[in-house]
């Protein structure tokens, strides 16, 4: 026995230690491979791996969505930074690409869940540069301006949007699942159709945890997810459950008109949202599959004052599976996903509406190019919508160049979709590092029309023909700059986006229809500015823009409605030993609810400065981390409306139990 | 009164009958004559809703706002008296508008009954009491309201109005559902031909006089004289048609259909005794066009644009007007609202459809009145 591992020693050399951790986040690369002499092993879920090796040997380490890396072993234990592959891959781990020359706003999940938050709107909150709209349970995204429709919405890369909507509804989704979320406002072309006004990446977590909470308004919700070695497998599963009454307070506003006296107090009816999801995922050196599988039923409730929805429910059933696989120098990539939502107001309103998209995509590095290549189809019909399947196909390439302190990025992508035609959408940025650094990016982008917008089958059979043209952002520009020192980060850019063509569904006495409109400008300015240290963290944004949607009929500018012109937030974070206290700050400037020039100032939504506290416990227990915390959400009772007669809680808490293994 | 005049109804002693019918009209939401200047009052359905008061002459207009939920694409005007109801998706309410004094009132109507068409029932009583009645399209029912001049509005329900009244006008001393005859609780499918009902506001005895195949999805209602003229939207094989009722004999005496394809959207009466209505043939994107109709022989009126049955309304780049609505004064001026993507534009015509001024209305117009 002895002799054995005598000669197993003098043929293998001494144990290394390796970490391997993603060069952008720093987050630990689970299931990464690490190879030396023919033998191998695979990275645990905290991104470690041992093998045997000898100082000078070369080890190489890969993990699919990661460009490999080879690394002259120097030391017993070293660390090994991944980065993610060039090549826009839409990843299951990696994030979505980071572009070098461009805002970007990034939060960790996990934080998100040891200060008490337990949903993606809670995560939402905290993410510089995006606005969140929440109504009637749906929850969807703006930045810089941009419609909802026009922000592509990634879960490890598959598209979240709805083909048939084009807008993507984060509400269903699991935080348990997320490792982070990402924002990157500002057309990305390169990241598919649809991303003309910003992408928000949602990126999936290897990550085990429990939570369990509960809060005003009967909210009570818990979650798990673990994860488990099986062979060459880093397995990871979760579920998530959550329920919500939602039957709080409001001022009926409308009351007074109808009745001659004051404003009544009522309480939200038939506002519950049950939600159910579960995820798998199994990751292997160079392979991945992933499945998301939600279901939420809510009530549909009104206006404030509209009774006509006191029994309206809505149920939405997703179900997303992505798997990618690594052969030689190319990397496989497949995706399909299925959405149905169900309207139901009794007694005799039924609707549903069905989608489905199915991907695949090849990838590999051409010379000094990354380049990708993909098929697929969307489908959709429903009760107002008539059955159609889309085809489209895409071609796309980019390249990197560095020289000394520059750092120059070109993409172009070519896609072609039935209905929408082929379109070309190139984009360049380039950085130059320094003590200051600067970066500007030049984009085009294009979003086609959704099936709505083009199929929609009216009640009264008023059905619009196929003839609107796809929405094209000729120019999107940003030009800024950031600056580090120790542990602060400032950023700020200012950016202009002009598209052409944007679709807009315009009002008619029985029916909307939509139609292309000549030109829509947004322009505007965006800083950050981060802090970071052993004590906490604090981080603060703040955006200003003008929105302009030229109306030719019209001959006038209409704003964008629900956009703000101002709006901000800032996070901060202490921690005093285990206890760690937090803030969350939302600034949000008037919005106009109705797209008309001039918008009278009773038809626009009043500025509303929000602010969240939380504080947290943190115990460990042996080898895991159990977080106690309660937070008090709108402290200061805002009661504010997301969207005209939709009101929040006003001051609610929550309160959860967060394990971390 | 039961008019029966010829073709050469084109004359202007047939049209001064007409008048006279107008204005003798037991409907008493026909031509209104209120204490504010004459001009055009247009309903401001979406963006800055609420009415929009615009003179005959210069270019300022007055706006009312109504400040709550609403969705509404109809009105009757009585004088200074505007009525306009919001469907189940803006809180089934029927608002009344006083243009003279600015004031709105609000008042509520049975949840989800889903209103639409309203009528002013004669007579206000010695005590300042108001009575209205509204179609509603889900309850099945026409709602008799009745708002005193201080106090709450009591709401009673006729029942057996049909299975989607849609309008309802006052003639006869009863009132008249215009029966679309579609689920209106749930998609608008067509359950039949459309239908007229007659609702005395007492008893429960019901008159239903079927209008045909050709008369799908009836949405408004006009009473002229002895004669209801109901607009029908149309159904998928079936174009918009307009039907006349003897009221009297409680028949159909003719039906007037329009091209195939056409969508009925609106109508009124003009000040000149002629129905305008209006209609949609295009519909990426939706636009509207203006008809007019000669009460007394269901025929349309010219002058026409080209081969079509369309009003010829020539604006001064060469277009033709794309009206939303559109109604005339005594001397035949048609008075057009013409919708932008977001606002409203008054155009008037000269009866011989030569231009003669715009001006801004507001927020995007659906229905006109003429004072």
């Amino acid at each position: 026995m002895i002799a054995a591992l005598l000669l197993f020693a003098l043929q293998s050399g001494p144990v290394v230690h390796v970490a391997v951790r993603d060069a952008v986040t720093g987050a630990p690369v689970a299931s990464a491979q690490g190879a030396v002499r023919g033998a191998s092993a695979v990275a645990a879920a905290d991104g470690r791996l041992m093998l045997s090796a000898r100082i000078g040997d070369t080890l190489l380490v890969r993990r699919i969505g990661y460009a490999a890396q080879r690394v002259v072993i120097s030391a017993r234990e070293i660390l090994v930074h991944l980065s993610p592959a060039a090549l826009r891959l839409s990843p299951i781990e990696t994030r979505e690409a980071i572009q070098p020359a461009r805002a970007l706003a990034t939060v960790d999940a996990a934080e998100v869940m040891k200060a008490g938050g337990a949903t993606v709107a809670d995560a939402l909150a905290r993410v510089a540069f995006v606005t969140a709209r929440e109504s009637r349970g749906g929850l969807s995204v703006s930045m810089r301006g941009a419609r909802s429709e026009q922000v592509l919405v990634l879960l490890d890369g598959v598209p979240l949007n709805d083909p048939a909507t084009g807008s993507a509804d984060l509400g269903d989704i699991p935080l348990a699942a997320l490792g982070s979320v990402t924002a990157m406002p500002g057309a990305s072309p390169s990241a598919g159709p649809g991303a003309s006004g910003g992408v928000l990446a949602l990126a999936g977590s290897a990550r085990s945890a429990a939570i369990v909470s509960a809060g005003s308004y009967g909210h009570a919700g818990a979650s798990a997810s673990g994860t488990a070695g099986w062979g060459t497998a880093t397995l990871h599963a979760g579920g998530e459950w959550s329920y919500a009454r939602g039957d709080y307070p409001f001022r009926n506003s409308v009351a007074a008109s109808i009745t001659g006296v004051a404003d009544t107090t009522e309480l939200r009816e038939n506002n519950d949202l049950h939600r159910a999801a579960a995820f798998l995922g199994a990751t292997w050196p160079a392979a991945q599959l992933a499945l998301v599988v939600a279901r939420s039923e809510r009530g549909l409730v009104g206006p404030v004052n509209v009774r006509g929805f006191d029994r309206a429910r809505g149920e939405t059933r997703r179900a997303l599976l992505r798997g990618n696989v690594s052969a030689g120098e190319w990397t496989i990539t497949g995706a399909a996903r299925a959405l149905r939502f169900d309207y139901d107001n009794p007694p005799s309103f039924h609707a549903r509406t069905s989608s489905a998209a199915a991907d695949v995509e090849a990838s590999r590095r051409v010379a000094r190019y990354a380049v990708r290549a993909g098929a697929g189809a969307d489908r959709a019909d429903g009760t107002t919508l008539r059955a159609h399947t889309r085809p489209r196909a895409f071609v796309a390439a980019s390249r990197m160049m560095e020289r000394e302190r520059w750092r120059v990025s070109l993409d172009a992508r070519a896609d072609a979709i039935g209905d929408a035609g082929a379109r070309l959408s190139p984009s360049v940025s380039a950085e130059r590092s320094d003590r200051v650094a600067v970066f500007a990016r030049v984009s085009r982008a294009f979003r086609a029309p959704t099936f709505y917008d083009l199929y929609f089958a009216s009640p009264q059979r008023i059905d619009p023909a196929p003839s609107l043209d796809p929405e094209r952002v000729t120019l999107d520009v940003e030009i800024g700059a950031r600056a580090s020192a120790g542990m602060t980060t400032v950023s700020a850019s200012a950016f202009e986006r002009r598209t052409r063509d944007a679709i807009v569904w315009f009002p008619g006495n029985f029916a909307w229809s939509p139609r292309n409109v000549g030109r829509e400008r947004v322009r505007g300015v965006e800083a950050r500015a981060a802090v970071a240290g052993a004590a906490g963290r604090a981080e603060a944004w703040g955006s200003a823009r003008s929105t302009a949607l030229h109306l030719d009929l019209d001959n006038a500018d209409v704003r964008t409605p629900y956009v703000a012109r101002y709006e901000g937030g800032a996070v901060a974070e202490v921690r005093a030993g285990r206890l760690a206290f937090s803030t969350v700050l939302t600034a949000l400037g008037r919005r106009p609810t109705v797209g008309i020039p001039n918008v009278p100032r009773h038809l626009e939504l009043p500025a509303v400065f929000l602010a969240d506290l939380s504080a947290s416990w943190r115990a460990p227990i042996r080898a895991t981390s159990l977080f106690l915390s309660i937070a008090v959400h709108d402290v200061g009772a805002a009661a504010w409306q997301p969207v005209a007669g939709y009101p929040t809680a006003g001051r609610t808490w929550t309160a959860a139990i967060t394990l971390f293994p | 009164m039961n008019f029966n005049l010829a073709s050469s109804m084109r004359t202007p002693i047939a049209f001064l009958l007409l008048l006279l019918a107008a204005a003798c009209s037991d409907d008493p939401a026909g031509p209104p004559g209120g204490d504010t200047p004459s001009g055009a009052i247009v309903l401001n359905g979406v963006g800055a809703v609420g009415v929009t008061i615009v003179p005959d002459t210069g270019s300022t207009f007055t706006h009312i706002d109504i400040t709550g939920p609403f969705d509404g694409a109809f009105m009757t005007v009585r004088g200074d008296s505007v009525l306009t109801a919001t469907s189940v998706a803006a809180g089934d309410l029927l608002y009344v508008l006083d243009v003279g004094a600015r004031t709105v009132r609000a008042l509520q109507l049975p949840a989800s009954s889903n209103p639409s068409g309203s009528a002013f029932l004669p007579g206000v009583s010695v005590s300042g009491t108001h009575e209205y009645a509204v179609a509603l399209r889900n309850a099945r029912t026409i709602a008799r309201v009745t708002l005193p001049a201080t106090g709450a509005a009591q709401v009673t329900q006729l029942s057996g109005a049909g299975r989607c009244p849609y309008d309802v006008a006052f003639a006869q001393g009863a009132l008249w559902s215009a029966d679309a005859n579609l689920a209106c609780e749930s998609d608008y499918a067509p359950q039949g031909a459309g239908r007229l009902i007659r609702v005395p506001l007492t008893g429960t005895a019901r008159d239903t006089i079927p209008l045909g195949a050709a008369v799908q999805s009836p949405t408004r209602v006009i009473v002229v004289g002895g004669f209801a003229y109901v607009l029908a939207s149309g159904g998928a094989a079936t174009p918009a048609a307009i039907a006349k009722v003897d009221l009297g004999t409680r028949s159909v005496v003719a039906t007037l259909p329009f091209s195939q394809g056409a969508f009925g959207v609106n109508m009124s009466l003009g000040r000149d005794g002629v129905l305008y209505a209006i209609a949609a043939n295009e519909f990426a994107p939706y636009t509207t066009r203006a008809y007019s109709v000669d009460p007394a022989t269901l025929a349309f009126r010219g002058p026409f644009f080209g081969a079509t049955s369309r009003r010829l309304l020539t604006l001064p780049g060469g277009g033709q007007a794309a009206c939303a609505a559109a109604s005339a004064d005594a001397a035949g001026r048609v008075y057009c609202v013409e919708n932008g993507e977001t606002q409203a534009t008054l155009r008037v015509f000269e009866a011989n459809g030569a231009f003669v001024r715009s001006v801004a209305a507001g927020s995007l117009g659906f229905d006109i009145s003429v004072r």
